[in-house]
């Protein structure tokens, strides 16, 4: 009887340690303070709205099918079937209720580099903070700047539509601790400055991987496969299913491309072969266009100095 | 004998169908093939890689109004209901809204008409005539195929 209440007593002790740590390991964690220093000076407006372009904003958050000044209007709705479940992208415009209205050059930076909302809890990846960890806090500074500019929408988005255990925020800690990493993925031997400008706008605000990029069984980004394209995530499994190009110079991709020839899609949304890209890359296009020129060589000269891979679906 | 011929004349209506489906995907992809052939020529000169020729400018315009009226003529032949599957990038989009579609699908259309009617004789007027029929891809391609 003792022995048995003993088992008793270890197994609860082990459930509650287990419950303790699980409370510790998944803990939203904020930028620390030194890394947010810069948000106390006020952005550049200016230069934000390139920001805004480069870190596709609109192509997720602006109502579906927008096109020109309507990409300014941030009131959300659009939605996202993938295998986890349904992601409804919020209103992210300038009212203070409904939208990020209210909040601080901080709680942008939280949001973007780390995954946690203003009120501490942990957002979705579909939002995609694992790249956006990748960004100076001065272009998120400069970003805030420019979304202050952008007009107030009311109307709430509605909420995601996810099954368990997705729907559990708090276990999101761990997936964080496994996926979330603000480091380069591509070590690059003594890039040109070109190339470390196109590396920074594809693996930070570009987030280019988040699509182009497979993921394993947990939706986490398989980084020994960069950029060598997937299935998509959003449609899988339906009739909508396709996939997403391969960007290397692996089999499948994109090697007998010219770095011309790249920022000439980004700008035109036309292949070398005179084919017309498709899908989500239509409005990212549509964002690639707004950019200097030169950061879409950079983004080109960039995606021919990465490692090749075959296809990833 | 009478629920023979049923199923025989099922199986032949069936078969019909599935083959006028396949019939579809087959002459929409050759349409959408002689669009690309036009576009490899006319791409390259809009972005000033080519030299402008007035004669194959404004062939291949008349080529591009001819294929888009006929994608408009014959929008229910070759997009018919339920030839989503196969070996296609046509999404069920397309028939959520086919009214939406035929819209979509009738702008190319009015693009190619204005292009070629311009008859474009330098490659500024060019570029100007071009720019509606080359978005007009882009367009389409983002909300009715596959990526």
């Amino acid at each position: 009887m003792a022995r048995a209440r003993a088992i008793a007593t270890g197994i609860a002790a082990l459930a509650l340690a287990g419950a303790a740590a699980f409370w510790l390991l998944t803990e939203p964690r904020r930028l620390d303070a030194g890394a947010v220093a810069a948000l106390d000076v006020p952005g550049d407006a200016a230069r934000g709205e390139e920001v805004f372009w480069a870190a596709g904003c609109a192509a997720c958050h602006a109502p579906p099918g927008a096109t020109g000044e309507a990409r300014l209007v941030l009131s959300g709705g659009q939605r996202f079937q993938t295998p986890f479940g349904t992601f409804v992208a919020p209103n992210i415009s300038q009212h203070p209720a409904a939208g990020i209205g209210a909040w601080s050059a901080r709680d942008l930076a939280d949001a973007m580099m780390r995954g946690v909302s203003p009120d501490g809890r942990h957002y979705y990846p579909a939002f995609p903070y694992t790249s956006y960890a990748r960004m100076r806090v001065e272009d998120v500074a400069d970003l805030y700047a420019f979304m202050k500019t952008l007009p107030a929408v009311d109307g709430d988005a509605g909420w995601h539509e996810l099954g368990f255990p997705f729907n559990i925020r708090r276990g999101l800690g761990l997936w964080k601790l496994v996926y979330l990493d603000p480091a380069p993925v591509v070590a690059l031997d003594n890039p040109s400055q070109q190339v470390a400008r196109g590396q920074y706008l594809v693996e930070g605000p570009g987030h280019c991987g988040e699509c182009h990029t497979p993921r394993d069984m947990l939706g986490g980004l398989d980084r020994s496969r960069w950029l060598a394209g997937a299935v998509a995530m959003e449609g899988q499994g339906t009739d909508r299913q396709g996939t997403v190009a391969n960007l290397t110079a692996g089999e499948g991709g994109i090697g007998d491309w010219s770095e011309g020839d790249i920022a000439t899609l980004l700008e035109t949304g036309f292949t070398p072969d005179f084919d017309s890209v498709g899908g989500a890359m239509a409005a990212v296009v549509r964002n690639m266009a707004e950019l200097p020129a030169a950061d879409r060589e950079a983004i080109a000269a960039y995606l021919k100095a990465i490692p090749p891979h075959p296809n990833g679906y | 004998m009478k629920p023979f011929a049923f199923a025989a004349a099922a199986a032949a209506l069936s078969f019909t169908v599935a083959g006028a489906a396949a019939d579809a995907l087959d002459d929409r992809k050759e349409l959408m093939k002689e669009r690309g052939s036009v576009m490899r020529i006319l791409g390259p000169i809009a972005q000033g890689k080519a030299p402008f020729d007035a004669a194959a400018v404004n062939e291949g315009l008349a080529t591009l109004d001819a294929n888009a009226r006929r994608a408009v003529a014959e929008v229910d032949a070759l997009w018919p209901q339920g030839s989503d599957s196969g070996d296609t990038k046509a999404l069920p989009a397309i028939w959520a809204d086919f009214d939406a579609f035929k819209a979509a699908n009738g702008k190319l259309a009015e693009a190619t008409a204005a292009a070629a009617s311009a008859a474009p004789q330098d490659l500024a007027a060019f570029q100007a005539a071009f720019g509606p029929v080359a978005a007009s891809c882009g367009s389409c391609h983002e909300t009715y195929r596959r990526p």
